[in-house]
């Protein structure tokens, strides 16, 4: 079982002369209005090196089966057997053509640099549901870089991928990991971003076929610039996706969230739930957009975004969006900014709590329901203390 | 160990309380009731910190000038004052709360804090001490909560802190019979000859139960007409009309 990195030249061409067309993104793109880009144009990346082994372990501990790309190249799997359900596989010339095709048409920034920065195009096929999660460890040291993961879960299949962005030092990475969900799967991803000094575009897609489940959950704590996209693609009937994601930004980071759900199929299911928690200059958004298809009837969809601003110089802002092309569907949305509920904070008083316990209690409390779906991942004790992730403060 | 002397309380340009007096002694009930308005309510907020709360005149407790006190302070100090509708605070375990508050008075008063592995078995007890389901440990704070389930969800908070003083507002709303009756023996169970109650209540159901040691009615701001035990069963047969009156 090997795991490589191929760079294909023509891709990675194809990719940088698609990002020369669309340009550096600014407020001005509409899919990156609430993004300060500034922090992008101007970024000055620490140069890339090599990993120290202590670092490693630091990022990796020995229980661990991971599939570890370094400053965007495949670097190992991690510790122990990798289990015979987790085939790992490279390209074909129908997947490239199939990848040209797709990057003549992209439209998003991210998912081009992803390949014109990267030089890892890797495949894994889960053939069959495994008690332990997939790990995808994305490591970056400086520069810029980018790789592309496909997942290809088959019918039936239950997994558990777990994916953990870690920067050593300032730099530019852009994951482009797709999924394909197949017919029955259960997927569950669960993912991390807690390095200050990231700028972390990521753009994931996903397809889910027929009575067929994703439920993704990320959390953001913290990050240069962090912007998480999700194209996902209901395509059969009786398939059900679930999002969630918790940003919390301290100094001047932002976050930043993009979706689009995409329901093709009748009597599917979406979920949307996205947090966010802003201290300082914090800056955060939420632009998601459910598209319901002519033909997607008995669909139901849900989509939910709360801003907790915790000081008078953080800028949250929220889009959630709805278009329906169908007649017999349920769908709602909703969004909130705010403080820290007056009443809630003179309850905790009343009995005792100092003011900062008391809204720190009330900050975890908002939290809560996002974090609770990472219950049972073991990734959550990994959730940095608040002091280490905006250590510029 | 409560002396409120010309109370005035005014919530934005409304005065609501006005020459409010009162003492309350070691190890005495005292019941508040009144028509709908009269600030019995206010009362408890004020005494509580209430911020939006504009208040002047005395209130000395444990002989500390209580107004100019932080809420935590107060609370800390050893006054719990429960809330007619008790606020759902979502996403906030009942226990760790519980925890929190009992360390925060422990660390004011120079007690030593509970460990994290020590509380479970200490909130089994009070969750046995106050007559509450054993599944309080397992809830949100509030949240989820029917009306009746938050009135008994204080009652539990009560045990765990053991205030000086707790003013309890209209903690038989929304009970039905058999819960008032393990809110009461609850509300027993904690009284002792340090420690005082203020009930505030519209029934004679509640005094039945928990015997206070003096009825007041307020009305127009401050109390008009105080009197013993018996007069809980007056109130109920003839309402308020011949105090308010006069």
């Amino acid at each position: 079982m090997t795991g490589s990195s191929v760079a294909d030249p023509d891709l990675n061409a194809l990719a940088l002369n698609r990002a020369a067309i669309l340009g550096l993104p600014t407020s001005a793109h509409e899919d990156w209005r609430y993004v300060r880009c500034d922090t992008l144009a101007n970024g000055e990346y620490a140069p890339q090196r090599s990993p120290t082994s202590a670092e490693l372990r630091t990022i990796v501990d020995h229980t661990q089966r991971a599939l570890v790309l370094f400053d965007g190249r495949f670097h190992s799997l991690g510790h122990g057997d990798w289990p015979s359900e987790w085939q790992l596989a490279l390209p074909t010339a129908e997947d490239d053509a199939q990848t040209a095709a797709r990057l003549a048409t992209e439209t998003d920034i991210a998912a081009c640099w992803a390949i014109a920065d990267g030089t890892c195009r890797q495949i894994v096929r889960i053939a069959g549901s495994h008690p332990e999660p997939l790990q995808v460890v994305n490591v970056v040291s400086g520069g810029a870089s980018g790789f592309s993961l496909h997942l290809e879960v088959a019918p039936g299949v239950t997994l558990h991928v777990i994916i953990r962005h870690v920067a050593l030092a300032a730099a530019r990475s852009c994951p482009a990991i797709s999924i394909t969900v197949g017919r029955g799967a259960q997927v569950r991803v669960s993912e991390f971003q807690s390095t200050p000094w990231h700028h972390l575009l990521a753009m994931a897609t996903v397809q889910i076929e027929a009575d067929a489940t994703l439920d993704w959950t990320s959390v953001i704590r913290g990050g240069a610039c962090v912007r998480l996209g999700m194209r996902a693609l209901i395509k059969q009937r009786g398939a059900h996706v679930a999002l969630a994601g918790l940003a919390e930004v301290h100094a001047q980071h932002q976050a930043h969230h993009w979706l689009r759900v995409v329901h093709a199929a009748a009597d599917s299911t979406s979920d949307q739930l996205f947090k966010s928690v802003l201290h300082d200059r914090g800056r955060c958004s939420f632009d998601g957009c459910v598209h319901i298809l002519a033909g997607a009837d008995g669909a139901n969809a849900t989509q939910q975004n709360h801003h907790l601003l915790l000081s008078d110089t953080t800028r949250a802002d929220t889009r959630p969006q709805l278009d329906i092309k169908a007649d017999d569907v349920k769908a709602n949305h909703g969004a909130t900014v705010g403080q820290l509920d007056a009443d809630e904070l003179l309850y905790l008083r009343m009995r005792g709590l100092p003011l900062n316990e008391a809204r720190a209690l009330l900050t975890v409390g908002f939290s809560e329901e996002v974090l609770a779906r990472l219950a049972g991942v073991a990734d959550r004790a990994f959730l940095p203390a608040p002091e280490t992730f905006h250590p510029e403060r | 160990m409560l002396v409120l002397d010309n109370l005035k309380v005014a919530v934005g340009d409304t005065n609501i309380l006005n020459g409010f007096s009162l003492t309350v002694g070691a190890g005495e009930v005292h019941a508040l009731m009144g028509p709908n308005g009269s600030g019995k309510t206010t009362l408890g907020r004020a005494l509580a910190g209430h911020p939006a709360y504009t208040v002047s005149g005395r209130a000395e407790f444990m002989g500390r000038d209580l107004l100019t006190l932080d809420p935590e302070t107060r609370a800390n100090l050893g006054l719990f004052v429960s809330w007619q509708y008790p606020v759902e605070v979502p996403g906030v375990a009942n226990a760790e709360f519980l925890r929190l508050a009992y360390n925060a008075k422990a660390k004011s008063s120079g007690k030593p804090e509970i460990a994290i592995k020590d509380f479970p078995p200490f909130l089994v007890q009070k969750i046995a001490e106050s007559q509450v389901p054993p599944d309080y440990a397992d809830r949100m704070l509030n949240a989820g909560m029917s009306g009746g389930q938050k009135k008994r969800n204080e009652i539990l908070q009560l045990h765990v802190l053991e205030p000086t003083l707790a003013v309890l507002d209209e903690t038989d709303s929304g009970l039905d019979i058999d819960a008032l009756k393990s809110v009461a023996a609850a509300i027993n169970a904690y009284r002792r000859a340090d420690r005082s109650v203020i009930l505030i209540t519209h029934f004679q159901r509640l005094l039945d139960l928990v015997k206070p040691d003096r009825i007041h009615v307020l009305g127009q701001g401050r109390i008009l007409h105080s009197g013993g035990p018996e007069l809980a069963a007056k109130l109920e047969r003839d309402g308020y009309d011949w105090i308010i009156r006069g």
